[in-house]
């Protein structure tokens, strides 16, 4: 088990590629053999049926050439970027593409990956890792041999962690809270850096006025629906909470979610688990006066209705298709509910300019995305505010000679 | 009847006493019983504020053209997370746990006397309606201090009423106590006896050591009860533990039972055809999962079950944390009226939730 200097841990399994050994050269970011990779990637992954696995066709979408490309040029200026080395990726178990994203992002930024898969087992993750596996292996990415590797170990095997921790020169670890403080506690090389996404939550904002003005709001339910179901509401940034603005908040969400429960009903029945626990957090927000109306389940919608919105209402949300609504005078009335927790602000009919105004005028503790109703669940080499290329890479700094004559 | 609406209904379930715990059929469940759930229910929302709140927050006001069936119904988790009560505190008399899914989170049920005692009867009526009145010699397969550990504790000293000279077939540590079973059986001496137990450590703490020594027992003369344990038994079902116990102990009796501390006392108990029944004293819906609607004849659901016993706590309608089938009402062919269903399966714990949000 154990490559080049690479200390044995038992229980540490190997999916793709081997435990890479010392030396490998760090790579200059969005290198042309990475960005080929990935590009190849993206067509292996296009091959099979596109329908089973929306999240694999969602993640070859997004690491075409194409797409890459745009991602260089949102990057800007990468002249002297170059990895730091090597990255170890701990990768969570709520939405299982992850991984995924966080080893193309460490690639793109010219560094060698060890990915910590999650210890559930998902088909996607296996038919992805087996397409890595085939194309690391083709002689076409040879050189990329030892900048991918994927192991599985379980979630208290502290050793491995240890292991791993003690070679990489960043760490990478997304939640919940309780991954980030166990993964913490394993010390790092004084050298290597760290990156932690812990747990989050997000928020729409919805103008009323604008929902009935607007003449395709199928297409918007539509991409509320991917934000609020393709992840069960388990992704940090799946929208727990609606925020109506505007005058006719009655009749703009009577249409909202009834478009929703069409939606939702034509698809499958609903975990019962979802139900209950649905439920139970609504009754116990009810209960304690913290919600003044309740609709427990209708079309696999669980509705609760907040007139003093505050952030602690989202505390014990359960996920898996319950939304929490509240509604505000003005755009600025949102404010106090965006604490650090909050992520990813979802808007319909507000301008995003005025919103991004606003966040740098009040200057809250939470939101570091702000994107149209149907865009939560997108991947952005921006995450929870780190320009990701840049947190996984560093800048040399060439300071000419002087010259004196 | 029908119209019986009011606190004294909720003061007077007596009348559901005086008839046997299975003679009650779907007409009188939808009327009578009705009222009942329906007093039951304006008993609650007028002695428990948060419990008024929820009702308001689904605009539902309790009244006499309310169907069974739309009467709301709490979620038994609910209980872990908030102490509900409906009756002043001077009332107030024990407090009832049990320790729910994985035993991290707590159940607290307050009883009053009225509540308890009413609980105690309805046990005593279901029971004796299936073994008869007479106090037969009683085997608890569980430990002596089970009366100290809550939840299990509640079921022994439940069951215990109908028995004499209750012996304990486990020691402490939770082996079997071969010397006191065989004194317990010489005592019986080949006559009719009861046993005990919930369905986990009767599989656990004398089916399987029975099997591993190669050992049996003569428990022919038995009726065996056991439930309240099967969330921690995945993988062995009814047909399974009928099985070893027939095998390992000659028991033929076996009747599971189905009950929470959340509405101890009218337990569900299983007929000759493996059915679970409702008495006279309860209820059962499944309901779907998309909009909580009642689930047609033979189509899995989640379990709401009603009793008429909670008068201190409003936890007369619930939703549990079980799936089940209900199969029909009136028409076993076990001879019970009533509905009569199986419990499928228990809820999967919550699952992970955590940062990390892409497709």
């Amino acid at each position: 088990m154990s490559g080049d200097g690479f200390p044995a841990a038992a229980g540490l399994r190997l999916i793709v590629g081997g435990l890479p050994g010392g030396g490998l050269p760090a790579r200059p970011v969005f290198h042309e053999e990475v960005v080929g990779f990935l590009d190849a990637l993206s067509g292996a992954l296009l091959e099979g049926d596109v329908r089973r696995h929306p999240d694999v066709t969602a993640f070859a979408l997004w690491c075409r050439r194409a797409a890459v490309e745009t991602w260089r040029a949102r990057f800007g200026d990468g002249t002297r970027c170059l990895g730091r080395g090597l990255v170890f990726h701990v990768c969570p178990a709520n939405v299982p593409l992850v991984f995924a994203y966080s080893l193309a992002a460490g690639l793109l930024a010219g560094n060698a990956n060890v990915v910590r898969l999650p210890s559930r087992e998902f088909p996607e993750v296996a038919h992805l890792c087996e397409r890595l596996g085939e194309l690391l292996a083709s002689p076409e990415h040879r050189a990329l041999s030892g900048y991918v590797t994927c192991v599985r170990y379980e979630a208290d095997a502290a050793e491995c962690t240890r292991a791993l921790s003690d070679r990489c020169d960043v760490r990478v670890v997304w939640g919940g809270d309780d991954t980030v403080a166990a993964v913490r506690a394993v010390p790092l090389p004084a050298g290597a850096q760290e990156l932690v996404f812990p747990d989050r939550r997000s928020l729409a904002v919805v103008d009323a006025g604008a929902w009935l003005a607007c003449r395709d709001r199928t297409r918007h339910v539509r991409g509320f629906h991917t934000d609020g179901y393709a992840a069960g509401q388990r992704a940090c940034s799946s929208p727990l909470l609606v925020v109506w603005l505007g005058d006719e908040v009655e009749e703009a969400r009577a249409s909202f979610w009834s478009l929703l429960g069409e939606l939702v009903a034509a698809g499958r029945q609903g975990a019962s688990v979802d139900a209950v626990r649905g439920l139970e957090y609504a009754c116990s927000l009810a209960a304690r006066g913290r919600a003044s109306a309740v609709s427990p389940r209708r079309d696999g919608i669980g509705r609760v209705w907040c007139d003093e919105p505050a952030p602690d209402l989202l505390d014990r949300h359960p996920g898996g298709g319950v939304f929490v609504e509240t509604r505000v005078k003005r755009l600025a009335d949102i404010v106090p509910l965006l604490d650090r927790k909050v992520q990813t602000l979802s808007y319909f009919g507000v301008p995003p300019d005025e919103l991004a105004d606003l966040l740098l005028d009040a200057g809250p503790r939470g939101v570091c995305r702000v994107v149209p109703l149907g865009r939560a669940l997108d991947f952005s080499l921006i995450w929870d505010g780190h320009d990701l290329i840049r947190a996984l890479s560093r800048r040399i700094d060439v300071v000419p000679e002087v010259n004196v004559r | 009847m029908g119209t019986a609406v009011g606190t004294a209904a909720a003061e007077q379930p007596a009348g559901v006493f005086t008839r046997p715990p299975y003679s009650t059929d779907g007409a009188w469940k939808r009327t009578v019983f009705r009222d009942l759930i329906v007093s039951l229910t304006e008993h609650h929302r007028a002695g428990c504020p948060p419990y008024r709140r929820v009702l308001d927050a689904m605009r539902f006001t309790p009244g006499p053209e309310v169907e069974l069936e739309e009467v709301p119904f709490l979620p038994a988790g609910l209980f872990k997370r908030l102490t509900l009560v409906s009756v002043p505190r001077s009332e107030r008399d024990r407090v009832l746990t049990s320790s729910g899914t994985g035993g991290r989170n707590v159940s607290r049920v307050v009883l009053d006397r009225t509540t308890a005692l009413l609980q105690m009867r309805a046990l005593a009526t279901i029971v004796t309606g299936v073994l008869g009145t007479s106090r037969l010699p009683l085997l608890v397969v569980d430990c002596p201090r089970v009366t100290e550990i809550p939840g299990r504790a509640v079921a022994v000293l439940g069951f215990s009423m109908f028995g004499s000279g209750r012996t304990f077939a486990l020691t402490d540590d939770l082996r079997p106590d071969l010397a006191a079973i065989n004194a317990f059986l010489d005592r019986t001496a080949g006559g009719p006896f009861l046993v005990f137990g919930m369905t986990s450590i009767i599989w656990r703490h004398l089916l399987t050591p029975l099997r591993e020594r190669g050992t049996r027992l003569d428990l022919a003369g038995a009726t065996v009860i056991h439930g309240g344990g099967w969330k921690s038994l995945a993988g062995v079902g009814d047909g399974d533990f009928r099985k070893a116990a027939l095998e390992l102990t000659g028991a033929r009796r076996v009747i599971d039972y189905y009950g929470m501390a959340e509405q101890a006392g009218s337990v569900f108990l299983q007929c000759p055809e493996g059915f679970l029944h409702c008495s006279t004293f309860s209820e059962v819906f499944t309901r779907r999962p998309r909009d909580f609607l009642p689930c047609a004849y033979g189509e899995p659901g989640i379990l709401q079950t009603l009793s008429v016993l909670p008068r201190s706590y409003p936890g007369h309608s619930l939703l549990t944390e079980d799936e089940g089938v209900v199969f029909g009402e009136d028409d076993c062919r076990c001879g019970r009226r009533g509905r009569y269903f199986v419990v499928t399966r228990r809820l999967p714990a919550a699952e992970a939730k955590g940062c990390g949000d892409v497709r």
